[in-house]
């Protein structure tokens, strides 16, 4: 039982080929995507209330 | 002519369910350990009883299947309907033992709303709820975001596992292999997870000056909400309750990654900037966005709702995002969003409904969809345009190229046509019940798209029937019809099956 | 300083008594006024490097029936945002929340709808603070025959795993 547990982990581990620091570099680019998205509705805004 | 089950259906099925009930009973674990740390003994026990539940449920099963079976299309998608009517039912014990809902439909609708990461709360006096109740409530956003289905095959790997894959609405194998893609999922979720702690926590702990336990407690709330693009929130007052335009930013970076499908979370971990910009959908979504946040952005200046520039940006931006994404956060009173008439309601309403990526946890019609049922009507117009036996081009980009065929333009098309349907019909319920025609249709598309914003109508104390209907809407929602479709196929099979 | 300052906000016009559901509900009708309202503090006080505090003020039937003590259940929580001068919530009790109800207050201040200083924020800016009643710790019920059920179901679950294990291996 604990050698199908340990067995199970393992395979679980194995394989887990993802460098967690690409996972910074990810987060960079979505803090970007974020922060020109909310200059477009900076943008918009000044458009909007210019025009009305 | 129909077949009837036989008893290997049954087991097979069996086999795969027991499993993910085991896999809950365990992620049953994480609430009694808060329970018993914070002294919450009331739903200590409530938790322990819902785990005994789920673990007799798992286990009786493996024991009437205790071999691997056979897992065949049909089976994945029963597997995967009956998973989101039932873990629901059982998690829905600790709310229903809390004294905070009304009773077993209240309770069964917010575990439900948390499964299916919609946001809509029938939840009463959430001011005083158990902190570990609350983090229950937030840890389903999270099963039924990361597909608990996959934890299950990652788990216990076997046959069939593409099969429940598919049926969890997640289209795009961005990895050779099902088990290689479900880690590559859990360990972007699992990243964004910790890398949100340190970053709402710092700002909750530094800037909105919490003490630190309850700024690692609002951070890890919201997060499971944002990422997962749930929307329930720890206090009554959703995000309006932090105040804080550099909070609010943070929640925004971490519902627009919710919204991101994990073939762009993928391009984005391996730094591939291309992708971003000839990734069909990833076009689509931003060009949606813009449109409806400006159609919300000339209602709201045309109402005079938000007069100057901060307040016009901050509100609209977050907003449009939240309905979009389909996480449901507001910073503004369900009365408040409920006036909201013209074109900021319609601008509100089509960016619910149009929703998030594919392969993402947001709801609605999705992105892809989207983008390909333009490029479909504008292929059809340039082909009338051109000299007649003129070949039109019909590739997109979609991490590779690929061609958008007639079966491929005719099935995206029917699946966005079941989705206005879906609306219109919760809208019709709506109306029925007495409901002004706008409050029932944003209503009911914040059901099907599995937003979770409200204009007040979802609230302890609502009609029965309605809420029985948008109990649907958001399975309906959350499996993209198929699965659903395939199981009631299933239960037809029994009874007129030779 | 505060009272000087209330004295001086006093003098110039007398607070209207409102209640949070009002203001919920059409926030734009009290938008500027000095107002009174009453109810529970509830969440966290946001201790700002400004010397302000943040937190949120409920006026709804939890307030002075919490369902602990047998009050029925009344619907959603009604709140809305307070400001406070730090020096006016130095005493307070803890806020509301589980098996605490938060003390409850009288709070004079200037409602603000759609402050544009703030982005568009809603919130009470507080001048004057009355302790009305003191928080205090509410109990919740421990549901003995839940943990027992749960306990035996998990000694069924252990026992149909066992049947399932040797089940499997003969297979």
């Amino acid at each position: 039982m604990r050698f199908e547990l340990r067995r199970r982990f393992r395979r679980l581990v194995e394989g887990w080929a993802f460098d967690p620091r690409s996972g910074l570099v990810s987060f960079a680019f979505e803090v970007a995507i974020t922060l020109s998205l909310l200059a477009v509705a900076v943008v918009v805004a000044a458009v909007v209330l210019a025009v009305t | 002519m129909l077949l009837r089950p036989d008893v290997d259906d049954f087991r097979a099925i069996a086999f795969y369910l027991g499993r993910i009930f085991l896999v809950v009973a365990f992620a049953g674990v994480l609430p009694l350990l808060w329970a018993s740390l914070g002294r919450e003994w009331g739903p200590f026990a409530s938790f322990l009883l819902m785990i005994g539940v789920y673990a007799v449920a798992g286990t009786a099963m493996i024991r009437v299947a205790p071999r691997e079976q056979r897992l065949d299309w049909g089976h994945g998608m029963v597997v995967v309907a009956v998973t989101w009517l039932v873990v629901p039912a059982i998690g829905a014990i600790p709310f229903l033992l809390s004294d905070h809902w009304g009773g077993p439909l209240d309770a069964y609708f917010d575990a439900m709303s948390g499964l299916t990461t919609t946001g809509l709360s029938v939840v009463q006096d959430l001011d005083h709820l158990a902190p570990s109740l609350n983090f229950w409530r937030h840890l389903l956003h999270f099963l039924g975001g990361q597909g608990i289905v996959i934890a299950a095959l990652v788990l216990f790997a076997g046959g069939g596992a593409t099969t429940l894959y598919y049926g969890e609405a997640r289209d795009d194998l961005v990895l050779p292999s099902v088990r290689s893609t479900a880690r590559f999922i859990w360990s972007a979720a699992v990243v964004h997870l910790a890398v949100g702690l340190v970053v709402l926590g710092t700002i909750a702990w530094v800037v909105l000056g919490f003490d630190w336990k309850r700024s690692l407690f609002h951070a890890l709330m919201i997060l499971f909400a944002a990422f997962d693009t749930g929307g329930f929130s720890p206090q009554s007052t959703s995000i309006a309750y932090y105040h804080s335009a550099v909070f609010e930013l943070g929640v925004a970076v971490f519902m627009l990654a919710g919204a991101l499908s994990f073939g762009v979370h993928f391009a984005l971990w391996r730094g591939n900037r291309r992708e971003l910009f000839r990734n069909l959908e990833l076009r689509t979504i931003i060009a949606t966005f813009v449109v409806t946040m400006t159609i919300t952005m000339i209602g709201l200046a045309a109402y005079g709702v938000y007069g100057e520039l901060t307040g016009l940006t901050r509100q609209g931006f977050f907003q449009i995002l939240s309905a979009h994404s389909g996480t449901g956060f507001s910073t503004v009173p369900a009365a408040e969003l409920a006036r909201w008439g013209g074109l900021a309601f319609g601008g509100m309403a089509l960016a619910m409904a149009l929703g998030g990526m594919s392969s993402s946890t947001a709801g609605g019609v999705k992105a892809l969809r989207v983008g390909l049922t333009i490029r479909a009507i504008t292929d059809e117009i340039r082909a009338v345009l051109l000299p007649h036996g003129a070949v039109v081009d019909r590739t997109y980009f979609q991490y590779r190229p690929r061609r958008l065929t007639d079966g491929l333009a005719a099935t995206v098309m029917s699946s966005s046509l079941l989705y206005v349907a879906l609306y219109l019909v919760g809208a019709g319920a709506g109306i029925a019940y007495g409901y002004p025609l706008e409050a029932a249709l944003f209503e009911s598309i914040s059901a099907g798209a599995n937003v979770g914003l409200s204009v007040g109508i979802t609230g302890a104390g609502m009609p029965v029937g309605l809420q029985i209907v948008y109990l649907l809407q958001m399975w309906l929602g959350r499996l993209e019809f198929v699965a659903v479709f395939a199981f009631a196929g299933f239960l037809w099979s029994i009874v007129a099956g030779r | 300083m505060s009272l000087v300052l209330l004295a001086l906000v006093l003098a110039v016009s007398t607070p209207v008594p409102v209640s949070g559901a009002e203001l919920v509900a059409d926030g734009a009708a009290y938008d500027g006024e000095l107002v009174v309202v009453e109810g529970e503090l509830v969440g966290d006080y946001g201790r700002r490097g400004d010397g302000t505090v943040w937190t949120q003020l409920n006026d709804d039937p939890y307030v002075y029936e919490p369902v602990a003590e047998g009050g029925p259940l009344r619907g959603g929580n009604v709140g809305i945002g307070v400001r406070i001068p730090a020096e006016l919530a130095e005493d307070l009790d803890p806020p509301g929340g589980y098996r605490i109800r938060g003390p409850v207050v009288r709070l004079t201040g200037t409602w603000r709808y759609h402050d544009p200083a703030r982005g568009g924020e809603s919130y009470l800016d507080v001048v004057a603070l009355e302790v009305v009643e003191p928080g205090r710790t509410v109990p919740k019920p421990l549901h003995p025959v839940a943990l027992v059920v749960g306990v035996l179901l998990l000694v069924v679950a252990f026992g149909l795993w066992r049947s399932y294990v040797a089940e499997r291996d003969r297979l």
